[in-house]
């Protein structure tokens, strides 16, 4: 269960049935965020960053139909277009602010080098990973009382000791097992459930 | 430790796990946990493998999260551009997931404006953009206080906006965000001005499209309502359709048709204002899912559950108000929002004063509707104009013509013939009062009319041991007005 493969793929593929609006919604909610964070680590500021995104956003709106075959036959292969794609368009920011003569020509040279060593899917497919992780997380949390949400984060997040947060909650330490089994149970859960609606073809 | 390892029982850890336990047995299981290592690790398996929780905690340990909308108006706060055409920007008022609005100021007429730019990816092709201004010029022609007015829509160096008056009291969505379900005559007030707003705008041929309780605002303290966003649903459509062949955006207030992705009329707009209405009423959208295709699937399919359900101070027919606009079919809403906007006032007007105002007969119960309530109305009005010793024979007159002309859709009912030839005969007047009687219980048991008429207040009490208000109302009606209305001398 540990770090599968998600291209994700058949969700791009949904990307362009006309009846399928959802698709849309649901790949915004989880790339967003992950193209965000990309553009950040890159070193862009966060006005820049979301224009970013929403430039990526827009090419894979409009490459959805005729993306190249190996992107979608290829494990991982949409994954690397995406990375690819967003580093192009951080790279364009950066050009277009020397342009502008906010002058940071040191860094586009730098970007230049830095991601070249890691494999460009890798580093997206974490980001991606990290978002479903913390959607899930976002949604059991509504579901569950406060203090059992507490006893899950505490202990198995934060690694506190059970006992300590037990007498802090003022359940017993019983309690705080089963509640962070709960939690975790209801996480696994959501993310196989959102990685099997997005990548059944996988 | 013996007596601990036979408590051992794994079959009920999934059970634990999943919270399908009683009470009881899950308290038991809960302090077997504490002590037994063997199941407190067989329940961590169960909840997940080793791996998983490891991932868990890194990944959940190290998230950067996507700035929260807080954090997003902190940022534009503190990256406001200088100004959008010939408007300086003085501040920022939000961000939604198709524009930006910033607070502008307008040196000419020295006023402060509302801007609100697109988002660059909704208006990058040629046609999204020409199509905004189209829209954006169909919706400035709306005129009506319940529409936010387009004071211009401009398109400078690719960025697209436009300029409305600056509205301060938030959003619908805000007040629900604070302040939970609203009352009953707050949603008919709130949803009657959105009907008003958008009978206005249909009738220039604009729809909306996207009704939701961000896009209702609130002015002059939360008494006036003005819809926004008029018209740019359509061009957020257009943008991704074009692009992607899709709608963006949440679905939760869109009608069957839409979400469909069928051709849609001003009816889609209705049901959105259902659905705000049921938002109004509960706090949550009538529609709710953890996933979007989930939503459509629910919008297309389920039947809303009961707004008393979410909050008990709801009365029963606003689900059958509710109803009217959710329908699926778009032919079995109100016909058009002007429709819409008098049932809304006919309900706020009977919320406001019961007493006079029934009533809309489309959102009576199905089952008092046809039958009993003229009838009945009558019959109190009746009493206590005898009581106070009026013209008695004039409403008993008066009586008799309503009778009869209510009489049509009650004739197939053999109690209620009963009480109408008893009505009209005057040589069974003697018996007349006795119809008070059976009138007064019709209100709770209908179909018991035929039984009661002829009972003395002793015998009623008897019958309906449950219902001493019968008995009480009989046996005034007994003493004061028998002998009155036994003797035609008297009136």
């Amino acid at each position: 269960m540990a770090a599968q493969p998600l291209t994700r793929h058949s969700l791009l593929l949904r990307l362009h049935d006309a009846a399928d609006e959802a698709a849309w919604g649901q790949f915004t909610e989880l790339y967003e965020p992950v193209i965000y964070r990309l553009a950040r680590a890159r070193g862009l500021q966060d006005a820049d960053a979301r224009e970013v995104v929403q430039e990526v956003l827009m090419a894979v709106a409009k490459a959805a139909e005729r993306l190249p075959p190996h992107v979608h036959g290829e494990a991982g292969g949409f994954r690397r277009w995406l990375a690819i794609t967003t580093r192009n368009r951080v790279i364009d920011r950066f050009r277009r602010r020397e342009v502008r003569g906010t002058g940071r020509s040191t860094q586009v040279q730098r970007l230049a080098e830095l991601p070249a060593a890691a494999e460009p899917g890798t580093e997206l497919q974490q980001e991606l990973r990290k978002q479903l992780f913390s959607q899930a997380a976002d949604h059991v949390k509504q579901q569950v009382a406060s203090s059992t949400w507490q006893a899950f984060w505490l202990t198995a997040v934060e690694n506190q000791p059970v006992a300590r947060v037990a007498q802090q909650l003022d359940i017993s330490v019983g309690n705080v097992y089963v509640a962070r089994c709960r939690v975790l149970d209801r996480i696994r859960n959501w993310v196989q459930e959102q990685s099997r609606w997005c990548d059944t073809n996988d | 430790m013996i007596a601990q390892l036979e408590r051992c029982d794994p079959r009920r850890l999934p059970g634990l796990l999943e919270n399908r336990l009683s009470p009881q047995e899950a308290a038991v299981m809960t302090d077997h946990i504490e002590r037994c290592a063997d199941c407190r690790m067989r329940l961590e398996r169960l909840a997940g493998e080793a791996a998983f929780w490891t991932e868990t905690q890194s990944v959940l340990s190290d998230v950067t999260c996507y700035p929260d909308v807080g954090q997003q108006e902190a940022i534009a706060h503190e990256n406001l551009p200088e100004r959008f055409g010939p408007y300086q920007v003085k501040g920022f008022v939000g961000h939604g997931g198709m524009a930006t609005v910033y607070k502008g100021w307008d040196a000419e007429l020295n006023r402060a404006l509302a801007i609100k730019v697109l988002h660059p990816h909704l208006a990058s092709t040629g046609t999204a953009r020409t199509r905004f201004l189209r829209e954006a010029q169909a919706a400035a022609a709306v005129v009506h206080p319940c529409v936010v007015p387009i004071f211009g829509v401009h398109n400078d160096q690719g960025r697209s906006f436009l300029v409305m008056p600056l509205i301060t009291g938030g959003s619908l969505q805000q007040r629900l965000d604070r302040e939970g379900s609203l009352e009953t005559i707050e949603i008919l007030r709130i949803g009657l001005q959105i009907a008003e707003g958008l009978a206005a705008a249909h009738a220039q041929g604009v729809v909306h499209r996207d009704i939701k309780p961000a896009n209702i605002l609130l002015e002059d303290g939360g008494r006036r309502v003005l819809i926004s966003d008029f018209g740019l649903a359509r061009t957020l459509d257009d943008a991704t359709l074009t692009a992607s062949g899709m709608v963006a955006g949440t679905p939760a207030f869109m009608s069957p048709e839409q979400a469909r992705g069928e051709s849609v009329d001003h009816r889609t707009d209705l049901f959105s204002l259902g659905a705000v209405l049921f938002t109004m009423a509960t706090g949550r959208r009538p529609f709710d899912a953890d996933n979007p295709l989930a939503v459509l699937r629910q919008i297309a399919s389920s039947k809303v559950r009961s707004v008393q359900e979410f909050d008990e101070r709801q009365p029963a027919w606003l689900d059958r108000l509710i109803g009217r606009f959710l329908a699926k079919d778009p032919n079995d809403r109100p016909h058009n929002a002007s429709e819409a906007a008098e049932l809304l006032r006919g309900c706020l007007a009977h919320v406001t004063a019961p007493a006079f105002h029934p009533l809309p007969a489309a959102v009576q119960s199905p089952k008092l509707r046809p039958k009993w309530l003229p009838i009945t109305g009558f019959m109190l009005l009746a009493v206590g104009a005898g009581a106070a010793g009026g013209n008695f024979w004039g409403v008993w007159r008066d009586a008799r013509m309503q009778s009869t002309t209510t009489g049509q859709s009650v004739a197939s009912d053999p109690s209620q013939r009963a009480t109408n030839a008893r009505l009209s005969s005057p040589s069974t007047r003697a018996n007349s009062p006795s119809s008070f009687v059976d009138n007064a219980a019709t209100q709770a048991a209908p179909l018991q009319v035929e039984r009661i008429v002829h009972l003395k207040p002793e015998a009623l009490e008897n019958q309906f041991p449950a219902r001493r208000d019968l008995k009480i109302e009989a046996t005034q009606i007994m003493a004061d007005q028998l002998e009155q209305a036994t003797d035609p001398e008297a009136w």
